[in-house]
């Protein structure tokens, strides 16, 4: 208590010095303002003239030479590794948005021990414009064998002149143009740890990964978002609206970007796997509300039968590429059908069932073929349409 | 390139500064002037090839019209004069109109049109560098002596080379290039014609770090953060929802902050670079959050904008208001219309239009137009004089606030939507809200109350600086400040310490660089 008050008069005692034209001693010093007022940028200086000549994400023709090993996995920030990644040793790549961020390279390489070097290049929200730089890079990597792409509906459906806030702006420009972009606290300690030639950082094991998804708060938690579920699917129309009659033409990220990247990909003998994100069975009738900018671009379907006829797109048009397969989830009613797999209806973060679903992949399961694609689309509409939230806030 | 971009702060503004010095102190001031011209340029180059032609093309026909404007022989040509500055003018505001407004108007009789009438984009600060040379024209034309000065380089009755890269050092001046604020030549004369202009001065530089230190604060650390949320709600009912009470109100609370705080940051840092370059810019903000009515908000609000609308635009339509009701001999009421309220609300549609041309910002220029004309009223009335007499000050001075601020809050919220529908659902919202799956990020609530307390208790930069004159002052407000809080900065120790830790924790904070709200403009 005594401490406190003691620190109280101490701040009052500052507060009224600051006040006061006249001050006394050391505070009145002139000389250490300019110092310490000229210190951040004395500092800035410094560290800007590392990054942009470390250059950490290898985006410059100069610099270091870093590989995916030298830094911690940052789901938030791993697109800035782009060019670090194109040029690396990894086998097994894995691309999409935030459905696929929690997959750890450690997951990947226990859901296929084949693969030597595997990687999760995700990024929130990816768009048409910023994934097709990706696919770009991607499809010239040498020593590729397997890629698995995420089929994100925020990224098929959005306007294709769209880009990701979240995907790095360096990516953009040219080598000279973009220094200084790449200017934030990672690329500096990143920076300073490749100028000392300090070894990256350990990556995290599958029981750390575990762990910090069982961390996560699960969707029948948050009362807010439990609450917004609720009213979605009270609004949401049972009645089932008729298929979207949608040309797949219109779908200008599937025919443009990634149907020219797996037919690339098939040609090098490369294996190329869709991944439709394990939506809740509850985030058709929440998108419908939070994303109706989709149904609209679309002349007025629903998202569900949006989502359908996307991925029926893809199935049509992926058939005829050797290598390529389509893998779908949402019948899985252990997945898709309890909320507690979710932190919000979109992202799945249950540890086991991503590994499960990742068994499946590589077991070459789960995959949407031309013949069983009617059933699957039924399956999921009965399912969607009837959705009823018991006391245990599932389906 | 922005004032919050790392290569700005760390590499440009350092080197440019090096430029300036070495240039002004083996060549004067034209060694200044050169060194301001070459950086600015550079400064916008960044913008693209296409803006920075536009641009020195229009620093070099205003500065031919304005040589021939203020030459002693066009005197006595005085048609031919009036002709070339209503060429200059035209030539000025067409090339605005061109580039800021064909393509809006062209999309609002084409919707969903994905191809625009002009392949260009609207170059940056094009709305500033207009405004800043058609001041200049019309003082050119008034022949003001500071404005002739300039040209003739302080010296001799015609003007000189000197003089024409002082003009293009002024209107290129980089830390108001873009945004502002809109400086007069006149103002900014006497500073340009010193002597020892370029030379290093400690204490512009102490008090333009301490300037740039608080505006990249208010910017990085409060604006780009309250947007988080803000940009959010706004993009979800921009997409056609409604969301909950809460997230309605918050948001709009917040981007009335983030809107105050990214401007006023921006001016903050204009007048510290340009502090850090020995020149004094023109005041900008005066707490406009703090005002006590709409009149009051607009002495305090982008003061270098009201005052030049006021000069060239409102008082002409006054006077001829009041001429013509006078001549005709019409009664009060009428006069009234013609010599007060009209001026206003073409005022006011003029400052929505030059925010651009859609129908949230007509409608908030009419909302204000209309708010400033009942005020105005209001305050004429023997009633309100009545109550003059009754009440003290600060009663005054808190009814004002209390009364001023929920629709100052609302008609931001307009001005920041994205149609007039979009701002009814947000609104709507307030009243039956839905539920909504925005999460606020923690952040949020504790920048609001460090909004409020900085809005409301604490002195702004100039105030805070108001020992050094750090700022031209454009409009002479009453300080409302409590007293307690009303600091005052001096280049010692305990200043050094919190300039250093606000303009770290800015740095720290620059993550995505994100463009300031009236770069747009």
């Amino acid at each position: 208590m005594t401490q406190h008050f003691s620190q109280l008069l101490f701040a009052m005692g500052l507060w009224h010095r600051m006040g006061k034209a006249n001050n006394q001693n050391l505070l009145r010093a002139r000389a250490p303002y300019l110092l310490l007022a000229g210190l951040p940028f004395v500092l800035g200086l410094c560290a800007f003239l590392l990054v942009a000549l470390v250059d950490p994400y290898d985006l410059r023709p100069w610099g270091a030479r870093p590989t995916p090993a030298s830094f911690a996995r940052d789901a938030n920030s791993s697109a800035s590794l782009l060019n670090v990644v194109a040029a690396s040793d990894v086998d097994l790549l894995l691309i999409g948005g935030s459905t696929v961020n929690p997959i750890d390279p450690a997951l990947l390489k226990a859901a296929f021990p084949e693969s030597g070097a595997p990687f999760n290049i995700s990024y929130n929200a990816p768009r048409f414009r910023d994934l097709d730089l990706v696919f770009n890079k991607v499809v010239a990597m040498p020593r590729l064998q397997r890629v698995i792409v995420g089929l994100d509906s925020v990224t098929f459906f959005s306007p294709a002149e769209q880009e990701s806030v979240t995907f790095p702006f360096s990516y953009y420009d040219t080598p000279w143009y973009n220094i200084g972009k790449d200017f934030e606290w990672t690329a500096i300690s990143q920076s300073a740890r490749l100028a000392l030639g300090l070894p990256g950082p350990r990556q995290r094991t599958i029981t750390e990964i575990e762990k910090t998804l069982a961390a996560v708060r699960r969707l029948p938690d948050d009362a807010q978002k439990l609450n917004f579920v609720k009213a979605a699917v009270a609004k949401f129309d049972r009645i089932p609206a008729a298929p979207a009659a949608i040309a797949c033409e219109e779908f200008t990220a599937l025919r443009q970007s990634l149907l020219p990247f797996a037919k690339s990909l098939s040609q090098r003998n490369i294996k190329v796997d869709i991944l439709v994100p394990p939506y809740a069975l509850v985030f058709y009738p929440v998108s419908q509300l939070t994303f109706p900018v989709w149904a609209l671009k679309y002349r007025n379907n629903d998202v569900l039968e949006l989502s359908i006829r996307l991925r029926e797109c893809a199935v049509e048009d992926l058939a005829a590429v050797p290598g390529v397969r389509v893998h779908a989830f949402d019948n899985e009613r252990q997945i898709t059908e309890v909320l507690a797999n979710y932190r919000d209806p979109g992202h799945m973060v249950d540890a086991v069932q991503i590994r499960w679903m990742l068994d499946a992949i590589s077991r070459g399961s789960n995959t949407l073929t031309r013949e069983n694609f009617s059933a699957y689309a039924q399956s999921l509409r009965e399912r969607v349409r009837h959705i009823e939230l018991t006391e245990n806030n599932s389906p | 390139m922005t004032f919050s971009d790392p290569l700005f702060l760390f590499i440009f503004l350092p080197f440019s500064l090096l430029f300036y010095w070495s240039l002004a102190r083996s060549w004067g001031p034209v060694g200044g002037y050169a060194a301001i011209t070459i950086a600015s340029l550079m400064f916008y180059a960044w913008e693209g090839w296409f803006s920075a032609g536009l641009l020195i093309a229009s620093v070099l026909v205003n500065l031919a019209i304005g040589i021939y404007l203020s030459h002693p022989h066009a005197h006595q040509r005085k048609r031919l004069r009036l002709t070339v500055f209503v060429l200059g003018m035209l030539y000025n505001f067409g090339l605005l109109i061109l580039f800021k407004y064909v393509n809006q108007v062209w999309a609002l009789f084409q919707p969903g049109a994905a191809a625009t009438l002009l392949p260009y984009g609207i170059p940056v600060g094009i709305s500033f560098y207009t405004f800043h040379q058609a001041v200049f024209l019309a003082d050119a034309y008034g022949h003001k002596p500071e404005t002739v000065q300039v040209l003739r380089a302080g010296e001799g009755q015609t003007p000189t080379v000197k003089g024409g890269l002082a003009y293009a050092a002024f209107i290129l001046l980089f830390p108001q290039l873009i945004i502002g604020p809109i400086s007069y030549l006149r103002e900014m004369a006497p500073q340009l014609l010193r002597r020892n202009f370029g030379s290093i001065r400690r204490i512009d530089i102490e008090i333009g770090l301490m300037l740039l230190a608080m505006g990249l604060f208010k910017k990085i650390v409060i604006a780009d953060k309250l947007a988080l949320f803000s940009d959010r709600v706004f993009d979800v009912i921009a997409a056609g929802n409604t969301v909950s009470r809460g997230a309605a109100a918050t948001a709009m609370l917040a981007y009335y902050f983030q809107l105050y705080f990214d401007f006023s940051g921006y001016s903050d840092a204009a007048l510290g670079i340009g502090r850090l370059f020995g020149l004094r810019l023109p005041q900008n903000f005066d707490s406009p959050l703090r005002a006590t009515g709409i009149a009051d908000f607009y002495r305090r609000w982008h003061m270098t904008l009201t005052r030049v609308i006021t000069r060239f635009l409102y008082t002409p339509i006054a006077v001829w208001g009041t001429r013509l009701a006078l001549t005709h001999n019409m009664p009060r009421r009428v006069e009234k219309i013609l010599s007060i309220w009209l001026p206003l609300l073409v005022n006011f549609q003029v400052i929505a239009i030059w925010h651009g041309a859609t129908a949230t910002f007509m409608l908030f220029g009419l909302i204000h137009g209309v708010w400033y004309i009942a005020e105005t009223e209001i305050r004429a009335t023997k009633t309100w004089k009545n109550f003059r007499k009754r009440t003290s000050n600060l009663q005054r001075q808190i009814i004002g606030q209390a009364i001023t601020v929920a629709p100052l809050i609302l008609t931001f919220a307009l001005f920041r939507s994205s149609s007039v529908d979009a701002f009814g659902r947000l609104v709507g919202s307030l009243v039956v809200g839905q539920p909504t799956d925005i999460v606020m990020p923690g952040s949020t609530l504790p920048l609001l109350l460090l909004s409020i307390f900085v809005v409301w208790l604490l002195p702004n930069s100039v105030e805070l600086l108001r020992r050094y004159r750090p700022a031209i002052m454009t409009f002479d407000n009453e300080s409302i400040t409590p007293g307690i809080m009303r600091l005052t900065w001096r280049p010692v120790l305990l200043w050094g310490v919190i300039c250093c830790a606000l303009m770290v924790t800015a740095v720290v904070m620059i993550d995505r660089k994100s463009p300031y709200l009236y770069g747009g403009f």
